[in-house]
């Protein structure tokens, strides 16, 4: 039944049967699904002509005694702003209509991994650790935005016709700020995903949300929970206290490698679980390429592959299984999920790797200093999954004052005036046999309180050498500290310069090599197109990773190997195509135009090469010959 | 330095590249994407260098492949290499004797 608009404005409303009701620019097109918060519709937005999904609530304005629900969906919606990632569900809008309240947001054409496993059972390796590498990258961006999300479980991922995953629902999320009140503690979220520092009354953290992780990965791969009982009492004692059990002994077939993610996720104890969501896609990247290089292997065959629409007949723009087709690449290059690598190639991150271990061994404190998309978060949470099996380590991402963030990440009270000294002694308290504890704090800015905090950390480790500190951050770092009192001294000084012409062909050539799968043929880029890199990005780490998988997305949409200085161009002249898909350029008749020409001209006699030879045909030598 | 213009006079010469060791391109006659050719080239002869190497051949010289249609001739002179498509496919020994002969 269709209701007229407007219906819902008055009375009792059958919110399920609202198809072609039109609310502000959006006409509803078809229920999609129903919850205990309300309704969600596909919609069509009659203004900017695209698919969006619509959130309806079920309570009236009139049932919210008082709360005004359009606060609460603002509320989300400024959170997953402030997130601002591809894998996170974009919300547009949130409003009132009548007497209840809607939220628009991006409409991802699949279904959720809970329904995915529902219709299909256990997903394959591959497909489930795929998500889980998305889902940790959301988590990720969210973490260091300063958002817990609290709920993250597998209906609240969105799995894509093409594979891509979006996190979503972020309607229980907070910020760390609101996590330090009263109201973090409130036990939110769904139990049989929820961390035991949760049952047991304490604030979320990002450690919560990694276990979340763990137990959504478990159910993917199982099609079950890690834990099932007849009520919450008994859910809650087997989260607090019952042992993780072995995905393989409910799929015996799967990699050692999945097992481990899943018992590390899972661990009782936040210090025992990955101390951040990236280390999470570490892990994950290694199973795809584990999985990758052993196609014949019995990882692909443990359970049915989920369901999926028919495959576009061309291949989709950036999307990884055309990528695979074209190019036998274990994993996506270039991509956040895939930088991982990126600082263990070449150079100048080999030497400033060893420059940053030698300085804290000798000196026990260090700065990194680099441009944003340098690489140096990147190279520090490389550094700590080096490290972290000898000894312990923690890397600090996110926003706010340093040392707040540092007692957050390593599990003590962030209590004023004596921050500094409950988390060196706590850091001091970690010792191993592989070495000092290590504590890495990123985005390092300018601090409150003229940096008290901060400087008695420093002077901490410098004066009990029971622990290495590195403080990271941007080129204003050393005068930023020294307003803090913070003297660091240029031989505790390493710098992450931005990659020079030659530095930025061996790393592009150096990725994709190493994203190869082993019987793969060759990928070959002309050294134009990595002069138009190099021209084009600057060094920025960042940079080059979108105008590397726009260049490989281009070039597999040709069915190419072989990429030149007209896909570089090309791609640099767009954002990534992998999360906008649109209709790719198509190479001009005449290449290069005159503008390129004189650019590759000039990176030629930087490189000591001639000029690039102007279009020639053989039409063209006898005119002339005329 | 193997002249292009002289080469692509030949009626059975439909393209020809010139490239360096690396894959950069230095010109280019005919119908061809000479850029992506000469990366191609430069990838190959790289490779079958070492092959060669292995097999005592000594120094690259050329490297000769046919299609049903056409053929192409990869001769590598030093740090210069020149690519060239032939067709009809047999004609591959005419164009090397040209280019042996004269082309540099």
């Amino acid at each position: 039944m269709t209701q007229s608009p407007g219906s819902i404005a008055t009375g009792a409303t059958d919110l399920t049967a609202l198809v072609g009701l039109k609310l502000g620019n959006y006409r509803l097109v078809r229920l999609l699904g129903r919850g205990r918060m309300g309704v969600v519709y596909l919609a069509e937005d009659e203004a900017l002509l695209r698919p969006t999904a619509i959130k309806l609530l079920s309570w009236s304005v009139a049932e919210a005694q008082g709360h005004d629900p359009v606060k609460w969906f603002l509320a989300e919606a400024r959170m997953v702003a402030r997130i601002n990632h591809p894998k996170v569900v974009q919300i547009y809008a949130a409003a009132r209509h009548g007497n209840h309240c809607y939220i628009a947001m991006e409409y991802v054409a699949g279904q959720s991994a809970e329904a995915l496993v529902a219709s299909a059972g256990p997903l394959s390796c591959a497909v489930a650790t795929n998500i889980v590498l998305q889902a940790a990258a959301a988590l990720h961006a969210a973490h260091s935005a300063g958002i817990i999300h609290r709920d993250v479980k597998p209906a609240n991922l969105m799995v894509g016709d093409d594979g891509s995953t979006k996190l979503g629902d972020f309607g229980m999320a907070l910020g760390f700020a609101e996590l330090r009140t009263g109201t973090a503690n409130v036990r939110v979220g769904t139990p049989y995903y929820q961390a035991p520092e949760i049952w047991r009354g304490q604030a979320a953290t990002a450690a919560s949300d990694v276990y979340s992780l763990g137990a959504t990965y478990f159910q993917l791969l199982t099609g079950r929970p890690p834990f099932a009982g007849a009520d919450v009492a008994t859910l809650e004692q087997a989260h607090l206290t019952a042992p993780t059990p072995d995905v393989r002994e409910l799929a015996p077939r799967l990699p050692a490698s999945c097992a481990a993610l899943v018992r590390r996720a899972l661990a009782k104890l936040p210090r025992d679980r990955y101390p951040s969501a990236v280390e999470v896609m570490h892990d994950a990247e290694r199973i795809m390429a584990e999985i990758g290089a052993t196609p014949s292997g019995n990882t692909r065959d443990t359970a049915p592959a989920p369901r999926r629409r028919q495959a576009p007949s061309r291949p989709g723009p950036g999307a990884p299984g055309p990528l695979l087709a074209s190019f036998g690449l274990a994993s996506r290059p270039f991509a956040a999920v895939d930088a991982a690598t990126a600082p263990y190639l070449g150079e100048p991150f080999t030497s400033v790797r060893k420059r940053l271990l030698a300085t804290l061994e000798r000196e026990g404190l260090a700065t990194l200093v680099g441009a944003v998309g340098s690489g140096r978060s990147l190279l520090c949470a490389r550094l700590a999954e080096e490290l972290s099996d000898r000894r312990r380590v923690w890397v600090v991402g996110g926003d706010g004052p340093a040392v707040t963030r540092a007692c957050e990440a390593v599990g003590v009270p962030a209590v004023a005036d004596e921050a500094a000294s409950i988390l060196s002694q706590r850091l001091s308290e970690d010792q191993r046999p592989g070495g000092r504890p290590l504590l890495v704090i990123d985005d390092v800015g300018v601090e409150p309180a003229g940096g008290r905090q901060l400087r008695e950390l420093v002077a901490a480790a410098r004066r009990t050498r029971a622990f290495e500190l590195l403080l990271v951050g941007d080129e204003a770092l050393g005068p930023t500290l020294e307003k803090s009192g913070i003297e660091v001294g240029a031989r505790r000084e390493v710098r992450l310069p931005p990659l020079d012409a030659a530095q930025i062909a061996a790393f592009v050539r150096a990725w994709v090599d190493a994203a190869l799968t082993p019987a793969a043929p060759p990928v070959v880029f002309s050294p134009d197109a990595l002069f138009v890199v190099a021209f084009r990005t600057q060094g920025v780490l960042e940079r080059i990773g979108l105008l590397g998988e726009n260049m490989l997305v281009l070039a597999a949409s040709e069915h190419q190997r072989t990429l030149t200085s007209w896909h570089a161009w090309a791609a640099s002249d767009r954002e990534r195509w992998h999360d906008s898909p649109t209709d790719l350029p198509r190479r001009p008749a005449t290449w290069p135009t005159p503008e390129v020409a004189d650019v590759l001209d000039a990176c030629r006699r930087a490189a000591g090469m001639p000029p690039f030879p102007r279009v020639k045909t053989n039409g063209d030598d006898r005119a002339d010959e005329e | 330095m193997i002249d292009l213009t002289t080469l692509t006079r030949l009626p059975q010469v439909k393209s020809a590249v010139l490239s360096d060791a690396a894959g950069g391109l230095r010109d280019a006659s005919g119908n061809v994407d000479g850029e992506a050719v000469a990366a191609v080239t430069g990838y190959l002869t790289g490779a079958l260098a070492d092959t060669g190497d292995r097999l005592g051949l000594g120094p690259l010289q050329s490297i000769s492949f046919s299609g049903r249609d056409r053929a192409s001739l990869v001769l590598v002179r030093g740090d210069v290499v020149l690519t060239t498509v032939v067709e009809p496919a047999a004609a591959l020994a005419t164009v090397e004797k040209t280019v042996d002969a004269g082309g540099e």
